[in-house]
């Protein structure tokens, strides 16, 4: 019987600050229009914000709570990049 | 269904243990810029290397099938690139493959289970129009992601399964990757939704339902706690060794469970090759009885939904597969193979008239569950 090793991603490869994809830019404007939301898709987006508002819309879209660290919908550039939190492998 | 992978990238290393399987002889070749030939090469790296994402737009998809000819012959995929960063040395990157020691879980998961030589994107395009075959069998003619799935005219294969008396569900990640494609059925059947956590407790307690579909996490993100949680779907630049994690993750959770493997078939896919170079042509295909316009084509031209698009990693996972099963017959599965293969299977007879003539004409795999005994090995995946 073969066992195969899986080894741990690095914690470098945890990047939210990296430009949110189109695919993430695009899930936000669907959320939006199911919401009749205005969409606010053309904002510049970091992946870990996009992340956090699709969570926040999905939240209001299925009636669960929202996500507490997605309180508010941030788009903006980070002033400074903060401290990476310990990455989780799930 | 992971994401933006295409197959020679993944398992092309997979042609040098086992001849059947069409992958890399390592003499593929695009031209460059410069009008250099340019070989494929075993330097695919998890991360750090495909960026900016490779363009997979429908017209990006077709100049790297056609590069301006009329024949389909695979050679626009650097020159294609090549536009995003006008970098001739780093445009030749999207020819890399990974070797097999590097991506173990899904070339093991292939050589132990069987491997499709021929599975396609349902669409030369984008994630959001590809996933829509994988629910729905169409993507009511959209080539792009403005996929809103409204007053859709074909129901989901959630939505026929659960007004047939049968269980289906939807896994997302979390709360915060959220579900990609069906926000219509978000919002309106949140019921046939859950988390990768549920996930895990439902093969637990052995109460998978008959038919799920499991979406990875497509982004990094901080969870509750404020912990890091990465990326797992792939994409280019997410590191690949978390998707890696994730597909073993999924595995043994089916494995683990005796009660659950013997009744179990997972495959494995992905949406669309994601800009990244393959060798073989896409075939074409029936049509859906769809038309993309010119204004959304942006190649100047109609589609009519009579190709496929480019061949990206399948593996079907199961005890009732024969060990090193390469599924090499002239078949050209595609994502429509998905609602075709549940619907053909949980409810037979069903209407064609309810489906779209793509999903009524596409291949389906239950057959490669062939063996009368069921296998009593498995592969190990350790976490």
């Amino acid at each position: 019987m073969t066992d195969i090793k899986v080894p741990k991603s690095p914690k470098g490869a945890y990047n939210p600050h990296r430009k949110a994809s189109a695919l993430l830019v695009s899930h936000i404007a669907h959320l939006e229009h199911a919401l009749g939301l205005p969409e606010g898709a053309a904002k510049r987006w970091k992946e870990g914000a996009a992340a956090r508002y699709i969570g926040t819309l999905t939240a209001q879209l299925t009636g669960q709570p929202a996500p507490q660290a997605a309180s508010k919908p941030a788009k903006s550039k980070p002033k400074g990049r903060k401290a990476k939190p310990k990455p989780k492998h799930k | 269904m992971m994401e933006n992978r295409s197959f020679d990238h993944m398992l092309g290393s997979l042609k040098a243990v086992d001849s059947r399987i069409d992958g890399l002889t390592g003499q593929e070749s695009n031209p460059d810029t410069t009008g250099a030939t340019v070989k494929v090469q075993p330097l695919a790296q998890y991360q750090g290397q495909l960026d900016p994402d490779p363009n997979h737009d429908f017209d990006a998809v077709y100049q790297q099938i056609y590069n301006g000819g009329a024949a389909p012959t695979m050679q626009g995929f650097i020159a294609n690139y090549y536009q995003q960063r006008k970098n001739v040395q780093h445009s030749q990157k999207i020819m890399y493959y990974f070797p097999q020691n590097k991506v173990k879980v899904l070339t093991g998961l292939a050589r132990e289970y069987a491997v499709f030589n021929r599975w396609f994107s349902s669409i030369p395009g984008p994630t959001l129009c590809n996933r829509a075959f994988a629910h729905y069998g169409t993507s009511f003619g959209q080539v792009g992601m403005d996929l809103f799935y409204l007053n859709t005219k074909f129901k989901s294969i959630y939505s026929r399964l659960i007004d047939a008396g049968h269980t289906a569900k939807l896994y997302y990640y979390d709360q915060v990757s959220s579900s990609l494609e069906v926000i219509n059925v978000l919002k309106d059947q949140p019921q046939i939704f859950g988390t990768f956590t549920q996930f895990l407790n439902d093969c637990n307690r052995g109460q998978l339902p008959q038919y799920s579909f499991i979406e990875p996490n497509y982004s990094d993100h901080d969870d509750d706690s404020g912990g890091a949680v990465i990326a797992n779907d792939q994409h280019p630049d997410h590191h690949v060794m978390e998707g890696e994690r994730f597909i073993a993750a999924v595995y043994n959770a089916i494995r683990n469970n005796p009660a659950l493997w013997p009744n179990t078939a997972l495959l494995i896919t992905y949406d669309e090759h994601g800009g990244i170079y393959d060798h073989v042509p896409p075939p074409a295909c029936p049509t859906d009885g769809f038309v993309a316009q010119p204004k959304d084509t942006k190649i100047g031209q109609a589609f009519h939904f009579d190709r496929l698009g480019v061949r990206v990693p399948a593996i079907l996972v199961s005890p009732w597969v024969p060990k090193n099963t390469v599924v090499q017959d002239a078949r050209n599965f595609e994502h429509a193979s998905i609602p075709a293969t549940v619907t053909n299977w949980l409810l037979p007879g069903f209407d064609d008239n309810q489906r779209s003539s793509r999903e009524a004409a596409a291949p389906t795999f239950l057959d490669l569950l062939s063996l009368d005994t069921m296998r009593t090995d498995a592969l190990t995946l350790s976490l």
